[in-house]
């Protein structure tokens, strides 16, 4: 596929595709109508950047900037536009708030007038996605729709999919549902995105969702809804982070009709490749046979590096063939683990942080000499941060120093990036180069 | 000595004020866990706590998985590996 736009060449007008909370059902003849109304001449050829938008004016915006834009910028929405001026950051136009008014079109769309849009389209549109941020400036990576559909595969489930996730379209991992449901012609449910995983998962229960995306803590965390038995899933899919064994078992059991398959993605290297055995980890025979054209091997650094087939260009220091995913591996058996980030960034449910920018904001306290922020197993989120710390002589690890710390990090700090727990530290070791040993990931 | 039960609302009432969240105030068997106040963080803090206290992490012990729905549910997890 070229562009996103071309699906309507090939497909039934009257095919429902989208089930939006406030639209309702739509179909792809009222989206390809939609697009048509609205001249494309102004973003012929512009660096467009989608901010704050609705998940339906998103979707739409999507297909409307595929094939006439030169790039598509998802912003990510932490990103505060205010404060920068779109010419700063590369950007010709941003769309945001109301947007172009897809959704206002769509509902005054009548079947009678659905029509093919007559746009020229065939610009190949680079998209620019943004990795988690955690120094404030998100990295950016490109990609082209090829790149970024090459998992995309038809139904294999032998029923009529209808996709929910909890993530927002503009992360890696939402887009990713939503351009498989494009092309495979699989439903998606669009919810806000801004509610709270109860309300989300009502809505997705609602609408009868049947195919489900979620990291492996989102899992954890709506399994002990109320609404969660109420699902009839037959696919559910992890990514996010390393999905054990425990829960790959759990929802085997709980929804014994459904397809399991644990993703392993990189934003750096575009989509990784995906396990459908319900065995943590993957097989090892994935080394020797690249998965749909990604060559895999273990690097001298015993981190995962993949070769991808599409060239996927992007602003990490590497210039050889080989992307260096940064995921730390070991072998077991016939098997290959995930031990976790090997530059020690901690994964929270799924929100990623850099140990250095917690501890900078602890050393902002007088009271602390030292402090060294890691992850402490958990067996709900995968990790939470515990600090451990060493205060200025003559002050002791107690309730109101730890009281302290949480404090002035909560004012800083997002929620998953406080610590969780506050720990007298035992002395630090700073290895030859002078940095602060952390030691290698383990088990 | 406490009883399980009353270790784990101990541990919650101290886990809602570290995190300054607002629990319910009438926490019972049939509270929903995830409405009771705590967030799914403050959770994962609670079980941690727990295990510091109690000594085990049942949801690394047990066999079969289960996330709990409901207080009742999670104290009953508790209880049944405690003998264990």
């Amino acid at each position: 596929m070229k562009y996103l736009a071309e699906k309507f060449e090939r497909i039934e007008k009257d095919k429902k595709i989208w089930f939006d909370q406030k639209l309702g059902e739509i179909f792809y003849g009222y989206i390809a109508c939609a697009i048509a109304s609205i001249d494309s001449h102004s973003f012929t050829n512009k660096t467009i950047g989608l901010g704050r938008l609705s998940q339906i004016e998103l979707a739409m915006s999507m297909i409307f900037l595929d094939g006439v834009a030169q790039s598509i910028v998802l912003i990510p929405d932490e990103v505060d536009l205010e404060y920068k001026n779109p010419n700063d950051i590369g950007l010709d136009i941003v769309i945001e708030g109301e947007g172009l008014g897809f959704s206002k079109i769509l509902k005054s769309t009548k079947p009678e007038t659905i029509h093919t849009p007559k746009t020229q389209r065939g610009h190949p549109t680079k998209w620019i996605l943004s990795t988690s941020g955690t120094t404030g400036i998100p990295k950016k990576i490109e990609h082209n729709l090829q790149s970024l559909t090459r998992t995309a595969r038809n139904n294999k489930s032998g029923v009529d999919l209808r996709w929910g996730s909890f993530y927002n379209l503009k992360r890696f991992a939402g887009l990713q549902v939503f351009l498989q449901s494009w092309i495979s012609g699989d439903e998606l449910i669009l919810t806000d995105g801004l509610g709270a995983a109860k309300d989300i998962l009502a809505a997705l229960t609602e609408a009868k969702c049947n195919a489900l995306s979620a990291t492996p803590s989102m899992w954890r965390n709506i399994s002990m809804l109320p609404n969660f038995k109420n699902l009839n899933l037959m696919q559910i899919t992890l990514g996010g982070e390393i999905a054990d064994q425990t829960i790959l078992d759990f929802l085997r059991r709980e929804f014994p009709r459904a397809r399991v398959t644990h993703i392993y993605a990189s934003t750096e290297a575009g989509v990784g490749f995906a396990v459908n055995d319900g065995k943590a980890g993957f097989p090892l025979e994935y080394l020797s046979v690249p998965q749909k054209n990604n060559k895999l091997k273990i690097g001298d650094n015993d981190n995962l590096h993949i070769h991808p087939s599409a060239f996927v260009k992007n602003d990490v220091p590497n210039k050889g063939e080989w992307i260096d995913t940064g995921d730390a591996v070991c072998i077991k058996d016939d098997r290959v683990i995930f031990l976790g980030r090997s530059n020690g960034s901690i994964n929270v449910g799924g929100n990623k942080l850099m140990p250095e920018e917690v501890e900078s904001v602890i050393y902002e306290l007088d009271s602390i000499a030292f402090v060294q922020i890691r992850a402490r197993k958990s067996s709900i989120l995968g990790n939470v941060v515990e600090a451990a710390v060493i205060p200025v002589s003559g002050m002791n690890v107690d309730a109101a120093l730890k009281r302290q710390i949480v404090e002035h990090c909560r004012k800083k700090l997002e929620g998953y990036k406080v610590p969780a727990f506050v720990v007298l530290a035992e002395e630090p070791v700073i290895n030859f180069a002078g940095k602060l040993a952390r030691g290698k990931v383990s088990e | 000595m406490s009883t399980t039960r009353e270790t784990i609302i101990a541990a919650i009432k101290e886990t809602a004020e570290v995190r300054e969240a607002q629990l319910v105030p009438d926490l019972c068997n049939q509270t929903i866990l995830l409405d009771s106040g705590i967030d799914s963080l403050g959770f994962a803090i609670l079980v941690a706590r727990l295990e510091e206290e109690l000594g085990y992490d049942p949801f690394l012990l047990m066999t079969e998985p289960v996330y709990p729905r409901t207080l009742g549910e999670f104290i009953e997890i508790y209880e049944r590996f405690a003998q264990k």
